[in-house]
This record gives structure tokens, C-alpha cells and sequence, in this order.
């Protein structure tokens, strides 16, 4: 069956062709800022149902990581992530580009997604059978855990205003409980308008927050715009960083990696989720935590790792059990579907050749997605020559369409300014505007889990904390809370003692 | 406006919404008699704003008075890119997206542009060409049709 | 902001006007027209005030095809194969957007207030229409606020399933159980969605009382849940368990369906074993009200080419479902029907 596999792919011109169009075209539409991977899949299912079966899923397998990796130029060059899985690429690659390292964060970037996506195409290869186990051990009670813990992220990246994050937080929870509520479909919030049933999208908000607050700020400081006149240079050689100095984050690599994989199995939780996640496991287990944020590739290697770690995550339960985690994986089994595979436990002694056709098609993938972004490199940074007056307008014009083609709805473009003019007051409230993002994307995990397992017990809140899992993920945010306050009373301390002994050499003098 | 007085008036903000949400959350129907209701957790999450919305109150009364720095801000530049966006959210479906695009390109890059920088012929193609070159690639190569507005293109 | 979009409307029909353009274009991407107000205002522009005309020069332009759920799943796949073939015979795109959100609230509603001149249509299913029209959960009615063009498919495989290592060997030991412990049943449920209707059937039917708790909406949720012990049994379309089926691990008590279905015949109806609990999807076709009636009448006619072609057929046998044609009047008179018995079930 591997021979077999390896005729219909590797040695098939068709197919390789086809995996290089998928990536290529993916990177495009996971660059810019409301078009998706997803949306990539979906406007080419229809024309793999055409093709012989091996060709048709080669061309999504190529579509769906070229997608999820193409977030990151857009994250790095124009701090706009792409898609929801690059928010956290933002958090340093942003300050890195500022920095003029806009070519390193990029092959940084690039080339840990492609380490991202080995490990896990080797997980989903060679143990997923177990992993798919892995699953079935997570219930509603582990799912609200699992967010309670992702949104004390919040607290380590509210700034220099924990309060002021706090509030962001819950202020994006509240948001993601408008329109027709979980469980028993109640509409709340709505206000009688009926295009708010289906509550805000996240591309929405994603867009208005970076995008239109970023068009209007810009506004703002025009006279700024030409900035100090220094050009950057951004070529490199390689991939910007040293095998050596890469290697000497493995840890982080391997962290990062096992965190987007662990998501990536889970249904329902999604890549936003898991690059936060190892953002802020990895800033937590650094030697320098406070150097995070400021423009290191740590950051952007935690993030980008995680990312594509997710998607031979995703494939897992979706291979092995039928089960799709995501609107992407759920696509890909329409392809498979139409072509007559039918995943779930059966399918390896059904359809194996084609389960290993898929294997070396990712693998494959995985390749020329490092290929096509290395070389693109030059391109890509070149959009930073472009006077920001030029580019950002264009950028604006390109998130609206994104936003309008994501559901086809012109209330979506309306929410995109509205979320637009709230991130100007956060900014000028001084608000952090991120954590926002992540209140709002861990909200409906969060309350629709908290409700299904309590219906599980019949109301009793002890689920929570007798189910092993669920208690370890409970703990760990309790601690991390804790020691987030613990260091902001710290820092309170010694503002005060500094500001004391300023006051004293006042006198003095 | 002082740190301290953004300070005050955020916390004052989320006070306000907060109480707002509890209101709201009192209002959505107890559907389910095995279910805590879609109610319950917008409730507690208006609890928590008012209480952290209080504790920024307190924090901000104990800050000292400090300049934030936006009166260097551009008042000019920026409320004119509101409105701009504004209109081209509002016009975006019923004018189209071609003629809306092109009229936003071109008053948005001349509001940003500096004076000295303005190459008009430069600012009319990237505001004719880009709508048009966005317009094919959405509605023809990617067949996802964007609003066509009245003149039917 | 109203005022401004009929600031804007006003000022652009006038230089409209003045420029001597008819502005009469069909309008493809109008998927979600701003309210009710901006539709009046444009609707004088189209020209729907002509008399119904046996024939009509529609389709002109690109139709687009809103689906209230996300690519890949029956639905999608029904509706992209459906398109593809009507674009054949029609000679124009049929272009298929994913409206998701809300329980197809948000999509139904955005075609509700489209432009209704035949450009913008709603594909849905009864199994989640009637469910909800019956419930009285929409502000607005399935029946009654469309023009309702015709069906073009049925998937009747619904399947009730029990874990094969679980207690429960056949239909009936489950009841007793069930009968034994009311309310300790744990049955997946989305509320206001076909399993919805079907909890209501068979808890008449079967004279029993279960636990319906939701533990997700997305039939991967749902399974997943299942496969990990959190409810007990489960309704879900055939062809997402057929390989568990085929391998042993789970046992169907009973489909959902009138009678046997070709290519599923082993499987006993829950109907044959004494339970009328029926649960079709039909998937049909809506344009906004006020279409015109000769653009309904040509949609209808080719939908019911598409649903007599071979290749339409093919593609749904992978999923175990039919093409079912019906025009509007006959879909109408028979969903109308099942919405009152669903009333019933809602009631008690």
C-alpha cells in the first residue's frame, strides 16, 4: 500500500504540480488578512471532486498548509495577523520588523513551521492511533479547564494595566455571548436585529482592532508617516538564524510543537487557541520572560511552531475516527466523501493507500511550503519599501473585502469599522486591545462547556475538580494567576521605593 | 486628558457597561429545567466588570496627574480618515464596490499623504487600478461576488 | 447610520437618473440587503412591478445560492452538486455562499431581505425549518416569508445508535431500561434541530422519559461525545458512523425513515418496530417573497431536470440519500403539514 501511495504521489508530476498550485495559492489567501485557509478549501473543493481522487486531496492537503502557515507574513510585516492562528506571531514579530529585523522574524517564522508541521505529520504518521485515544479522555468538564486556563494568558499580556487587561478580557467575553446562545439556543443580546443571531466573527473583530484602528491611528500621527528616513536592510542569508542558535531552542521548539499537536487533537479548540497558548507557556518557562513582547524570536517560534503543529493535529481524529476539529478539516472530509473515503476506524484497511497518499502528499507539502516562503522572503518584505500612505489604504480595502467574503454579510463590513473606532478608545483609554481578542475567541468555549458538563452532573460544580485532568488544567491557571500578581505587587513595590529615593535626592540637592 | 482622568473614565465606562450587561442577563428567558440558563454566565462575567471596573475607580484616584501625550495627535488627519471609513463601510454595498473603492482609495491616500508627496497620477492609478484588479480576482478567478451597487458593475 | 445609507441611496439614484442609467442590473452579490427599508427603495428600481409573464430572460447574471452551514457538510455538498448542474442547463454561475451562524437564522434572515429578483436564494433543510417554525422560534416564517421554489433532495438516515458494548441489545431493552429509569437516559440533543423533533417522537411514542443534554451541535462534537461515554444514545445521519457500524462498535436500533432504504436494508425503521418517529431532510429551495413567479416556475422546472440526471444521483448515493423533487405548492402544502404535527408534539 505505501508503494502504492508512493506511485500516486511522489511519482506523480500531476500530483506534485497540484500540491505546489494548493500551497502556493494557500500562503496567498493565509496572508491576507479575512481570507483563510478555509476559504482557500472551499472554493477549490469543488474542483478536486473533478479530479482522480489522489490529485483531488493532494490539492486541499497543499491548500490547507499553505493556509496556516501564510499567517505569518502579514503578522510580521503589516502586524495584522492573517488569520486568528497568528495573533500571537504579532506579539514579537511586530517588534522585530520595528526593529528592522523583518527578514530574520520571517525566516525564523517560516522555517519553525516547517519543523511545526514535521513533528506533527510524524505524530499523526506513526502514533495517531493512541493519540486519537487521547481524545476521548477529554469531556466538557476538560474543554472548560482548558479555557479557564488559556485566558489567564490575558494577565501576562495586559501590559503595564493588569486591571486595564482584565477588563479588555471580559469586556471580549461579553461580546462573544451575542446572538443565539449555546445549549438551548436562547437569543440574547440581540437587541431585535436579527443579523446579530450569529453573534460577531472573530476575522471581524480581528480586522476592525488591527486593521481600521491601525488606518485611523496612522491617521492621527500623518505627520509622522515618512518616518526618520532610515532604510532598512532586510535580506539575509539562510533563514536569518544560525542551525546552531535554532537548536538551541529545542526546548521551546518542542514544547511549542507538542502544545499545537495536543490542540490540534482536540476538537472544537482551534490553532488561535493553541499559539496563545504556547506563547504563554513559552514566555513562563523562559530565562528572560521580560524580554517577551519586545521583539525576540522566541516569541515568534513559540507561535508559528504551535501553529502548524495543529494541523497534523487536526487531521488525527479526522483520519482515524471520522471526526473533523475544524471548519478546515471538515471541508477536507467533504473531499474525501465525495471521492468515496470514508474516514474513521475502518479506513486504513478500506482506503490505506490513500491515508499513506495523504501522509506523503503533507510531508511533501511541508517542503514546498518552506520552499515557496524562503524564496518568496525577498517579495514579501519588499511590501515594506511601499510608503505607508500607499499600503495601508490598500491593506484596509483588502481586510473589508476579506471580512465581506468571510460570510458574505454587509453587516460584517458595518462591524468592522464599529470594532474599528472601539479599538481608537481602547487605544486612547489606554487599554490593551489583545486581550480583548482573547476574551472574545475563549468566551463561547468557555460558558458552553461550563453548561454542558454541569448538565452532565445535574448541576453540581465538583465535576470541575474531580476529574484529574480538568483539576491539573485548573491549578496550573490558579498559579499563574497568582504569581502575576505576585510580580505586579512587586513592581508596585519598587515603582514606590524608586519613586522615594527620587524624592530624596530632590531634597538632597 | 491626564492618565489618571483616561483612568477614571475607563473604569466609569466598564462600570456603566457592566451594569448594563446584568440588566440585559436579567431579561434572557430559563429555557432548559436540567441547564444553569443562558443568563447565568453573561451574569457572572457583569458581575466581574463591575467589581474590576471599581477597583480601576479606586486604583485611578490614587494615581498621580500625568501628561498622556496625545496632544501631539493630528485632529485633522484623523477624524477625516474616520469619516472616510465610515462612508466606505456605508456605501460599500448600495454605491458598489468598485466606485466606492476608488473614491475612498483616493480620498484616503491624499488625507495620509504629505503635501510635499503628492503625485496625483500615482494616487488616480493605485485608487482606479486596485479596485479593478481586486474586483476580477474576487468575482472571477475566486467566484465570490462582491457587491455590485446600482450601476450594475 | 440609516439616515446616512439613504442619504447616500438618494444622492447616487439621482445622479443615476441624471446620467440617464437604468441602474436595472441584475444584482448577484446582494446577499444580505441592509433592512427592509433600503429594499422598498431599490425594489422600485428593478421593475417587479410587471405582471407575471410565462416567460422570463432570467437567469442574466451570476445566482447566488446561500447555505446556512459550513462547507463540506451534506448540506454544502447537495447544494454545490446541485449548482454545478444548474449552471450547466442554465448557462449562468450558480455560486454557493456558506452563511453560517445562528441555527441558519443569519442566512435565512439575510436571504429574507435580499433583493427578491432572483439573483439570491436560500438552500435549506425541513429538518431544522419545520423543527424551528414549528417551535415558533423565528421571528419570521419558513413558509409563509418565502417563495418557495421546490425540493430537490431527501436524506431520511437518521439512525438511532447505542454503544455495542453497552447494555442495550435491541430497541426494546432499551425502552424497558429507559421505562425503568425516566430521566436517566442520556440522549444527545441540539435544541431546536432535527434531533430535537426526533427527542419529542420518540419520548411520545416510546411512552419513556430521557435526559437530552446538548454536549455540542457539529455531528463531530456530537460523536465525539458519544465515543467518549457522555451520552447514551444518539441520533446522527448514517454515513458519519457507517465504518463504526461495518466494525462492531456501535448497534442502530432503528432508522428514522417511512421504510427500508436502498443500500441500507438490513437496517429496521423505528416505524416497522411499532415507534413512528420519522425524521426526513428534505433539502429545499426559497427565493425572497415577491419573486417573481415565472423566475420561481424556470428554477423549478431545472431543479427537477437536476433531480431526474444520473450524476445528481451518484453523488448522493455516497450518503445514502435521494433526489426527491417537489414543486413549491406541493412543498408547501406537505411541510405544512409537518409543522402541525410537530405542534402537537411542542405542546404537550
Amino acid at each position: 500500500m505505501v508503494s502504492q501511495a508512493i506511485h500516486m504521489v511522489l511519482l506523480n508530476p500531476v500530483c506534485l504540480g497540484l500540491i505546489f498550485v494548493g500551497v502556493v495559492i494557500g500562503i496567498i489567501f493565509g496572508s491576507i488578512p479575512g481570507l483563510s485557509a478555509s476559504m482557500a478549501l472551499i472554493l477549490f473543493l469543488p474542483m478536486s471532486f473533478g479530479m482522480d481522487p489522489m490529485n483531488g486531496i493532494s490539492l486541499l492537503v497543499g491548500l490547507y498548509m499553505g493556509g496556516i502557515s501564510g499567517g505569518l507574513i502579514s503578522a510580521i510585516l503589516l502586524k495584522i495577523p492573517g488569520t486568528a492562528s497568528s495573533i500571537a506571531t504579532v506579539f514579537d514579530g511586530g517588534p522585530m520588523a520595528d526593529k528592522g529585523e523583518a527578514g530574520k522574524a520571517l525566516g525564523v517564522g517560516i522555517l519553525t513551521s516547517f519543523v511545526g508541521g514535521l513533528i506533527s505529520i510524524f505524530a499523526l504518521m506513526f502514533i495517531s492511533p493512541y493519540l486519537a485515544k487521547v481524545t476521548l479522555a477529554f469531556t466538557s468538564a476538560e474543554y472548560f479547564s482548558i479555557a479557564v486556563f488559556a485566558l489567564t494568558i490575558i494577565s501576562s499580556l495586559s501590559g503595564n494595566s493588569l486591571l486595564n487587561g482584565i477588563l479588555a478580557g471580559l469586556f471580549g467575553i461579553a461580546l462573544s455571548l451575542v446572538g443565539i446562545a449555546p445549549v438551548d439556543g436562547a437569543i440574547r443580546f440581540t437587541f431585535g436585529n436579527a443579523k446579530l443571531y450569529g453573534g460577531f466573527s472573530t476575522v471581524v473583530i480581528l480586522i476592525g482592532l488591527y486593521a481600521v484602528t491601525d488606518i485611523i491611528r496612522t491617521g492621527f500621527e500623518r505627520r509622522g508617516i515618512l518616518g526618520d528616513g532610515s532604510k532598512y536592510n532586510y535580506s539575509l542569508k539562510g533563514y536569518g538564524i544560525s542551525f546552531k542558535d535554532y537548536i538551541s531552542h529545542w526546548r521551546l521548539i518542542i514544547q511549542s510543537a507538542l502544545i499545537g499537536l495536543g490542540i490540534g487533537i482536540l476538537p472544537g479548540i482551534g490553532g488561535s487557541t493553541s499559539s496563545l497558548l504556547a506563547y504563554t507557556a513559552g514566555k513562563s518557562t523562559s530565562k528572560y520572560p521580560e524580554k517577551w513582547g519586545t521583539g525576540i524570536e522566541d516569541g515568534v517560534i513559540a507561535s508559528e511552531t504551535s501553529n502548524n503543529a495543529v494541523i497534523g493535529g487536526s487531521l488525527i481524529p479526522l483520519i482515524t475516527m471520522g471526526i473533523p476539529g475544524n471548519v478546515a478539516t471538515a471541508i477536507f472530509l467533504g473531499g474525501l466523501t465525495i471521492h468515496g473515503i470514508a474516514p474513521g476506524p475502518l479506513i486504513f484497511q478500506k482506503s490505506g493507500q490513500y491515508v499513506y497518499g495523504i501522509f506523503i502528499a503533507l510531508l511533501v507539502a511541508n517542503v514546498i511550503m518552506l520552499i515557496c516562503e524562503r524564496a518568496g522572503l525577498r517579495i514579501f518584505v519588499k511590501l515594506l519599501d511601499i510608503p505607508k500612505y500607499y499600503l495601508l489604504p490598500i491593506v484596509l480595502v483588502c481586510c473589508v473585502v476579506g471580512a465581506y467574503c468571510a460570510n458574505f454579510s454587509i453587516f460584517d463590513v458595518w462591524s468592522v469599522a464599529v470594532f474599528g473606532l472601539m479599538g481608537l478608545l481602547f487605544k486612547y483609554l489606554k487599554i490593551p486591545s489583545t486581550p480583548m481578542i482573547i476574551g472574545f475567541i475563549l468566551g463561547s468555549m468557555t460558558e458552553e462547556n461550563m453548561r454542558q458538563a454541569l448538565m452532565q452532573t445535574g448541576g453540581s460544580w465538583s465535576i470541575f475538580v474531580t476529574r484529574p485532568i480538568s483539576l491539573i488544567f485548573l491549578l496550573i491557571a490558579v498559579a499563574s494567576v497568582c504569581m502575576t500578581i505576585r510580580k505586579q505587587v512587586l513592581k508596585a513595590k519598587s515603582a514606590k521605593a524608586a519613586g522615594a529615593a527620587a524624592k530624596e535626592d530632590e531634597a538632597e540637592e | 486628558m491626564s492618565t489618571k482622568k483616561k483612568g477614571l473614565l475607563a473604569s466609569v465606562l466598564f462600570l456603566a457597561f457592566g451594569v448594563f450587561l446584568f440588566v440585559e442577563s436579567l431579561g434572557v428567558k430559563h429555557m432548559m429545567k436540567n441547564d444553569v440558563g443562558s443568563g447565568f454566565f453573561p451574569k457572572v462575567i457583569a458581575i466581574a466588570i463591575i467589581a474590576v471596573a471599581i477597583i480601576r475607580f479606586v486604583a485611578a484616584l490614587r494615581e498621580k496627574e500625568s501628561a498622556s501625550g496625545d496632544d501631539k495627535d493630528d485632529a485633522v488627519g484623523g477624524w477625516l480618515t474616520v469619516a472616510l471609513v465610515g462612508l466606505y463601510v456605508v456605501a460599500f454595498q448600495p454605491v458598489g464596490f468598485i466606485i466606492s473603492t476608488i473614491v475612498y482609495l483616493f480620498l484616503q491616500i491624499l488625507v495620509l499623504t504629505p503635501k510635499e508627496k503628492r503625485n496625483w497620477i500615482t494616487i488616480s492609478a493605485i485608487s482606479i487600478v486596485s479596485p479593478f484588479a481586486l474586483y476580477t480576482l474576487f468575482t472571477h478567478v475566486i467566484s465570490s461576488p462582491l457587491p455590485k451597487g446600482i450601476f450594475g458593475f | 447610520m440609516k439616515k446616512y445609507l439613504a442619504l447616500i441611496l438618494a444622492l447616487v439614484m439621482t445622479c443615476g437618473v441624471l446620467a440617464g442609467c437604468s441602474g436595472n442590473g441584475g444584482n448577484g452579490g446582494d446577499t444580505a440587503a441592509a433592512n427592509n427599508t433600503q429594499t422598498t427603495n431599490t425594489g422600485s428600481d428593478t421593475g417587479t412591478t410587471t405582471p407575471a409573464a410565462a416567460t422570463t430572460d432570467w437567469p442574466k447574471d451570476n445566482v447566488t445560492m446561500v447555505v446556512p452551514y459550513s462547507a463540506g457538510g451534506d448540506t454544502d455538498t447537495y447544494c454545490r452538486q446541485m449548482c454545478k448542474l444548474l449552471t450547466e442547463k442554465l448557462g449562468v454561475n450558480f455560486v454557493v455562499v456558506n452563511t453560517t451562524g445562528g441555527a441558519g437564522v443569519v442566512a435565512s434572515s439575510s436571504v429574507m431581505g435580499a433583493k427578491n429578483d432572483g439573483y439570491t436564494a436560500l438552500f435549506h433543510h425541513t429538518g431544522v425549518m419545520m423543527t424551528q417554525e414549528a417551535a415558533g422560534s423565528n421571528e419570521f416564517s419558513f413558509l409563509n416569508d418565502f417563495e418557495v421554489v421546490g425540493s430537490i433532495a431527501r436524506d431520511d438516515t437518521y439512525a438511532l445508535i447505542v454503544k455495542s458494548d453497552s447494555q442495550w441489545t435491541d430497541l426494546e431493552s432499551l425502552i424497558a431500561w429507559a421505562k425503568a429509569n425516566p430521566g436517566q437516559l442520556k440522549y444527545s440533543i441540539t435544541y431546536y434541530g432535527a434531533t430535537h423533533a426526533v427527542a419529542e417522537a420518540m419520548e411520545r411514542e416510546m411512552g419513556i422519559e430521557m435526559n437530552n443534554i446538548d454536549v455540542g451541535s457539529s455531528t463531530g462534537d456530537r460523536l465525539t461525545a458519544f465515543l467518549a461515554g457522555q451520552c447514551d444514545a444518539l441520533v446522527v445521519n448514517f454515513m458519519n458512523i457507517a465504518d463504526y457500524v461495518e466494525n462492531g462498535d456501535f448497534r442502530v436500533l432503528g432508522i428514522c425513515a417511512e421504510e427500508r432504504l436502498p443500500g441500507l436494508e438490513q437496517f429496521p425503521t423505528l416505524k416497522e418496530q411499532g415507534y413512528n418517529v420519522v425524521q426526513p431532510k428534505i433539502y429545499e429551495v426559497r427565493f425572497p417573497k415577491g419573486t417573481d413567479q415565472a423566475i420561481v416556475d424556470k428554477l423549478s422546472a431545472a431543479m427537477a431536470e437536476v433531480a431526474a440526471s444520473e450524476e445528481f444521483k451518484s453523488v448522493l448515493a455516497t450518503y445514502y440519500a435521494q433526489p426527491f423533487y417537489r414543486n413549491g405548492a406541493d412543498s408547501i402544502a406537505q411541510d405544512t403539514e409537518t409543522v402541525n404535527e410537530l405542534k402537537e408534539f411542542f405542546a404537550e
